[in-house]
């Protein structure tokens, strides 16, 4: 009888349940039934469509057009049934939302890994099956980290959640926090589905400072012959009326099946450059990047084993990328540890990695023991090219002979091929047969700040020729332009390899090597010494680098210019270029041990160590609860030039040689791009030691380094500390002092002399409800410098050997951050900085680019984050930056050689310039 | 060699483009700020489906029957700040060139207003409706001022004396007056398709002038010779009517898609054309007065876009809008354009909602240079300069009855470009004017040093521009 009542009170209520309207899914007609208006009715239809679904029926209050009255009057009438969200991308979406945005703010080296750690974040790895190197590519996470959590899985023990993880023995707590969001551990918050993700982005940027002035170096005649045009069309900048407003643009899309089959296609164009609306179609899948890949975490045969395979764009990194990591970017002191980190191995490539990108076939399998992978590519890539004067390439043929072709039409031997010999032509070798070249005269590999059409460059330097030909031919060695930037122009076939064994847990061995093969190119730079030697190939004029006369310029003397790889020198003639490496890991304890050493095959043997130019890297990095400790010593030979390698550094190449201070001097102004957009590193040789400290839950010593440097090509030797303690009384107050000090020795002819910064950083953050935030920050910064003349001269010319001594600049700034969120759908954030003073500098905050000030000035910028659905989001941003800039370059003040120089006044110009900057993207992620 | 009247259509042509608009340097029609609904303006001017805006009928006639309105009245007013900084090379003593110092700066404000209304009637899931709007195309109010200036005195802080006066100056606007038609087909509850016409007249009188004017001090320099005034106007207007078609597609409750294309329109422009310019020693007035009758063409503009609703705490709207414009059809030295609108509209409390977006749109503008070929022979160099203008956007809106709502809608848009000097420093080289070898001591100070001629695109002015405007709208719907 019980039963029997509790059935019928179930039944009574399922009738009256059933004849209440459910307002999370009823449709509109059945609203429409309610004792309401229609457009209350509709009100609540579109709040529900619109808004939010109804938690309770409270919420209908949230309606404007729903009073009290009308609420209690529907009250019996409705039900609000349990929604919960069942679509586990978009669950899974909601946990890591944080971090998928700062992933997107990532920009140059950090663009192409975002995409990796996006893919892992949306679908985890399973912690009990990864590998060493799996943990090694997850941001903060160390290699004890790893084998903390490796000793446990390889003893049978399965990993259960979070909590169980926090156990490990040896895992810190920076490494778990970190490695948290990238894993799963029984089963995957997504399953294996079809995800895809689109962006584009449209940015009006400006060029940084080098940049500029690199494109407004006019070719123009020399000073000794007088006239001068003063025509800004003879420089690139007003040749090209770079003054317009020209947006970068991208898009990129990715498909992607769990974590199985993935392909992704990016296009960009930069400033300057000839972007979407003039592509045609073949252009387009030209100027792409793309790939296809397959993954596969459970191989069948050996236990645990995995595979990748990828055809188009990939991305190719091992050890401590002194062998192979291709990118674009140069990014300082990076350590593998941190937030600094490599994701080894192949993955697919959608950066704006252009040069250095790799284009082809690549193959990876991985076991817990070992692992093989291989790579091949071939892509055509940008060069510094040595050109004749009507803009076609010099040709070298297989004897190293420059090689030209007779278009005397008058000549018996029009049209044929010679090399020549002091002034006389040669037609044909000893053998009888004719002289033949097919390949073209390379200088170097260049990532060119703008990607000029080569018809367009060829025409703009014809047109330069011209105005340098009026001049009297004999003040340049040679009076046109012989070096210069074609897109395109090198044809490099690569293939490389690594093999790793990991005999023990947290130990590995690997073994890396690739072949570039030049198909239509032969490297050459010229020798220091000899007729053509590297400074007529260079310099402008015989003056520049007249050791005689004591020119400033001599500089370019010691530089590593003189060092500059060549693949068919005197002392080398092969059109390849081979490195070899090992690296190696091993963790013993809370401690962390690795290394990699390399070669560069020149004249010695491939099997043989020690007899090639060559680099190696060796870390220790150690780890308790509240301490982290890392040693580095590095070095690379001068002659180790390897432009796959992007390995721990202070400087990028050709930092302070003229590339960096002296463009006018150059025969072409965009040979400067070798250093303003390298990513490779100096050679330098050093020692670095970097830690963390948590005193407690209050006081923090943040990333703290000491570096001591030696630049091999001029054994310039620099010191660099820098330290950052942060006091938390509060979780919600932060209060940061950032101390650095750097000082440079100049071991150099012309600058033999020492600088010296320090400078002092006072932040203050707090931490508000709702995730705002608000920083202010205090500067202040002096710079002891060697005698800049652009400084130190008096506005006259001749010797001002007496005055010139050391200079101080000093410089501070004040600048505020802001973010608030309006809610979790909508942000904004903002900036301001106002600078006074000389030397300073400031790391953006959510830019991710430092940039460097002098004068006065200010910037500011304000960002707005619309995510207008769960898988859509906008971000607007706009920035301007307005200041005062000391225009002039002083160039030969004290030059005596120049009398018409000697009475001309100085004039310290002063120019306002104002940039503003709109950065608008659009992201779906499904 | 071109003829004397194909010539002449040239030429007024580049003075139409270097004339009109709020910006003098706009080229063939000017820049187009977006749309009048001031709600969309804030929006980035996404508004090809647009089923909120009254004025949202003249961006696409089948808002109208989009919107599920019977009635519907808007008033807009529109104010616009341009501010003009014109920029010369400027070298250092190496002769290097380092940066462009701005010679000219001229900010000028202009307004607008428009209007819309229109009635609907629903037919069950059906509607048909009529609505008529009035609002300008193009503006051709222009003032700008430059100082000819020698650089006497200035070692003690006192003004340089001027020398001419150079202006431009414009009046006028095309006016378009459409009647709007749409009629809409009801799919469902959120499904239905409209289709509409718009057929506008266009109508406008426009006055301009370029002058140069010798100053006092000049004139009173060197009394025994005249220096020669310049004036240059046109007085003309344009006629003629121009079709758009539209549809807008509300595909469920989230997604609506829309289409406008509006066909080249030739319009008539028929007016006059003086130039004068007053006689010098032994060189006669040279003047022309003509008056002319040519086509005026709107090139075909087609647009896409589309409306996206999600679920959005802050209630959300996200438009976007695609538009292709045939420049080729105006000039064959024109490329066609693509430009790209993007708004985001978040009801941050009821009734009162943010509004941010984003514009790129381009212009071309055209320019004609003397210079000398290969053989020597003078030839005309055409130039054709395409110009970016990126715009942010932001507003929102005021309740002030159910259905009456205030909207504001702010833009700031700039660009930066090169342009030809808008008056050829040529033009104040004395010695033409007094026959003597060199320029005069008593208007230029050491003028040994005085190179005055005229620069071409070897050294052209660097122009920087920035626009901020203002939409504000009224609108009524029932």
């Amino acid at each position: 009888m019980k039963k029997f009542l509790l059935l019928l009170l179930a039944l009574v209520c399922m009738g009256l349940l059933a004849a209440k309207v459910d307002l999370n899914t009823a449709t509109l007609a059945e609203l429409r039934q309610l004792p309401i208006s229609a457009d209350q009715a509709k009100d609540i239809f579109e709040y529900r469509e619109y808004v939010k679904i109804f938690e309770s029926i409270f919420d209908l209050r949230e309606i404007p057009s729903i009073d009290q009255k009308t609420l209690l009057k529907i009250r019996p009438l409705v039900v609000v049934s349990l929604f919960q969200e069942t679509d586990d991308a978009a669950l899974r979406r909601e946990v890591i939302r944080d971090l998928l945005e700062r992933m997107d703010q990532n920009e140059g080296s950090m663009e192409g890994m975002a995409d990796v750690w996006e893919d892992y974040l949306m679908t985890p790895q399973n912690l009990n099956r990864m590998h060493f190197d799996d943990f090694m590519g997850i941001p903060n996470v160390s290699g004890v980290d790893a084998v903390g959590i490796l000793k446990r899985t390889a003893q049978g023990d399965t990993i259960a959640d979070t909590r169980d993880l926090r156990s490990s023995a040896g895992l810190s707590h920076y490494g778990y926090t970190n490695l948290r969001n990238y894993v799963y551990y029984t089963e995957p918050p997504v399953k294996n589905r079809l995800m895809w993700d689109a962006k584009i982005s449209y940015n009006t940027r400006y060029f940084e400072e080098g940049q500029y002035d690199m494109l407004r170096e006019d070719f123009t005649r020399d000073y000794t012959t007088g006239t001068v045009p003063q025509r800004k069309d003879l420089s690139y900048w007003g040749y090209f009326g770079l003054n317009e407003v020209d947006p970068d643009m991208m898009m990129k899309m990715r498909v992607r099946y769990g974590n199985n089959f993935k392909i992704g296609l990016m296009n960009s164009s930069g400033k300057g450059e000839s972007g979407l609306m003039s592509a045609n179609t073949e252009s387009f899948i030209k100027d792409s990047k793309w790939f296809a890949g397959y993954e596969n975490t459970d191989m069948p045969g050996l236990n645990n084993s995995r595979l990748k395979a990828y055809v188009g764009n990939y991305r190719v990194t091992y050890g401590e990328g002194l062998v192979m990591e291709n990118t674009d970017f140069y990014s300082a002191r990076k350590t593998g540890f941190g937030f600094s980190k490599r994701i080894l191995g192949i993955t697919p490539d959608l950066s704006k990695t252009q040069e250095f990108a790799l284009k082809g076939g690549a193959v990876e399998y991985t076991h817990p023991l070992f692992g093989v992978s291989a790579f091949v590519s071939q892509d055509d890539k940008d060069a510094i090219m040595y050109i004749n004067k009507d803009g076609s390439p010099v040709k070298r043929d297989e004897y190293g002979n420059d090689v030209f072709t007779d278009n005397d039409t008058t000549s018996p031997m029009y049209g044929h091929q010679y090399y020549t010999q002091g002034f006389s032509k040669i037609y044909s070798y000893a053998n009888g047969s004719p002289v033949s070249a097919d390949k073209n005269k390379v200088f170097s590999y260049v990532i060119p700040t703008i990607r000029f059409d080569n018809d367009e460059l060829m025409d703009a330097e014809a047109s330069f020729n011209a105005e340098m030909n009026a001049s009297t031919p004999t003040s340049y060695k040679n009076p046109y332009i012989n070096l210069a930037t074609r897109t395109d122009a090198l044809r490099e076939k690569l293939w490389g390899a690594h093999f790793q064994i990991n005999p023990m847990i947290g130990t590995k061995l690997g073994f890396t090597t690739y072949t570039a093969l030049y198909d239509n190119a032969h490297f050459v730079v010229p020798g220091y010494t000899g007729d053509v030697n590297i400074f007529n190939t260079l310099l402008r004029t015989y003056a520049d680098f007249d050791e005689a006369h004591g020119f400033k310029l001599r500089k370019a003397v010691n530089s590593e210019l003189s060092n500059l790889y060549s693949t068919q020198t005197d002392k080398y003639s092969r059109d390849y270029r081979r490195v070899i490496g090992f690296d190696g890991q091993t963790v013993i304890g809370n401690t962390s041990i690795q290394g990699e050493y390399a070669e560069l095959s020149v004249n010695g043997s491939d099997t043989k160590l020690g007899d090639d130019p060559m680099a190696y890297l060796a870390s220790a990095y150690t780890q308790y609860e509240n301490l982290t400790f890392l040693t580095l010593i590095r070095h690379t030979d001068v002659d180790f030039d390897n432009p796959y390698s992007n390995s721990f550094s202070e400087h990028e190449r050709f930092d302070g040689t003229m590339l960096d201070g002296n463009v006018y001097s150059l025969t072409n102004s965009s040979i400067a791009d070798l250093y303003l957009n390298g990513n490779q590193a100096q050679p330098e040789q050093g020692l670095y030691f970097e830690t963390r400290y948590k005193f407690n839950n209050y006081f923090t010593i943040g990333r703290s380094y000491l570096d001591f440097t030696e630049r091999l090509a001029d054994h310039r030797r620099s010191v660099r500390f820098q330290s950052e303690l942060e006091l938390r009384p509060l979780f919600q107050i932060s209060l940061r002092l950032r101390y650095k000090n750097q000082v440079n020795r100049f071991e150099d002819l012309a600058d033999r002399c020492i600088s010296k910064t320090n400078e002092y950083t006072l932040a203050a953050r707090t931490f508000l409800s709702n995730r705002d935030f608000l920083e202010l920050e205090y500067r202040y910064n002096t710079v002891y410098a060697p005698p800049y003349l652009s400084i130190t001269s008096l506005a006259q010319p001749g010797n001002n050997d007496g005055t010139a001594g050391q200079t101080l600049m000093v410089g501070d700034y004040i600048a505020a951050n802001y973010t608030h969120n309006f809610t979790s759908s909508l942000k904004i954030q903002g900036s301001f900085l106002y600078w006074f003073g000389h030397g300073i500098s400031h790391w953006d905050w959510e830019d991710m680019e430092i940039d460097f000030m002098g004068e006065k000035g200010s910037k500011a910028w304000v960002a707005i984050s619309s995510r207008i659905s769960q898988n859509l989001y906008m971000n607007i941003k706009f920035r301007n930056k307005t200041y005062q800039d000391k225009e002039m370059r002083i160039r030969r003040n004290n030059d005596p050689y120049y009398s018409s120089l000697i009475d001309d006044q100085i004039y310290l110009q002063r120019v306002e310039h104002s940039e503003n900057t709109i950065r608008f993207s659009l992201d779906y992620r499904f | 060699m071109l003829s004397n009247k194909s010539l002449l259509l040239l030429t007024l042509l580049i003075v139409a483009s270097a004339l009109s608009a709020w910006s003098i340097t706009d080229s063939y029609f000017g820049n187009r700020y977006g749309s009048y609904d001031a709600r969309i303006y804030g929006m980035g001017s996404a508004g090809t489906f647009n089923d909120k805006g009254v004025l949202g009928i003249s961006d696409n006639p089948a808002n109208l029957t989009l919107m599920k309105k019977k009635y519907g009245f808007a008033a807009n007013s529109y104010i616009n700040r341009n501010e003009d900084n014109r920029a010369t090379p400027f070298w250092n003593q190496f002769d290097y060139y380092i940066d462009d110092n701005v010679y000219s700066s001229n900010i000028s404000i202009h307004d607008d207003f428009a209007g819309s209304a229109f009635v609907a009637h629903r037919f069950g899931k059906d509607g048909l409706g009529i609505g008529i709007y009035h609002k300008p195309l193009i503006n051709f109010d222009a003032s700008y001022r430059e100082d000819v200036r020698n650089n006497r005195n200035t070692n003690d802080d006192v003004y340089a004396n001027q020398i001419a006066l150079n202006s431009i100056e414009g009046t006028g606007s095309l006016q378009q007056t459409g009647l709007v038609y749409s009629v809409s087909y009801g799919l469902g509850e959120y499904t239905d398709l409209n289709f509409g016409v718009d057929v506008s007249f266009l109508n406008g009188d426009v006055k301009q002038e370029k002058s140069i004017r010798w100053t006092d001090f000049a004139i009173n320099a060197i009394p025994a010779f005249n220096l020669p005034n310049m004036i240059e106007t046109q007085d003309y207007s344009l006629s003629g009517t121009q079709m758009k078609l539209g549809t807008a597609l509300q595909l469920n409750t989230r997604f609506g898609i829309a289409a406008t294309y509006t066909p080249k329109t030739i319009l008539t422009q028929e007016g006059t054309y003086y130039y004068k310019r007053d006689a010098y020693r032994n060189t006669a007035v040279d003047s022309t007065n003509v008056s002319y009758k040519q086509n005026y063409i709107l090139p075909t503009q087609m647009r896409f876009g589309m409306s996206y609703t999600p679920r959005n705490v802050l209630r959300t709207v996200f438009n976007m809008d695609v538009e292709y414009v045939l420049w080729s059809e105006v000039n064959e030295r024109y490329d066609d354009m693509l430009n790209i609108y993007a708004g985001v509209e978040h009801a941050i409390v009821n009734r009162m909602p943010l509004r941010i977006g984003f514009q790129a749109v381009s212009n071309q503008f055209f320019t004609m240079e003397d210079a000398i070929d290969l053989n020597g022979d003078p030839i005309q160099v055409y130039n054709v300069n395409k110009i970016v203008n990126p715009m942010i956007t932001a507003g929102s809106s005021i309740g002030l009855a159910k259905n009456v709502t205030v909207d504001l809608g702010f833009g700031y848009t700039w660009r930066e470009y090169n342009a030809l000097d808008l008056f050829g420093d040529a033009y104040y080289n004395d010695k033409t004017y007094t026959g003597a070898g060199s320029n005069s001591a008593n208007i230029w100070t050491n003028p040994q040093y005085v190179v005055l001629k005229d620069r071409g695109w070897e050294n052209p002015d660097k122009v920087r521009e920035n626009n901020i405007s203002l939409n504000a709208g009224i609108s009524f719907s029932w």
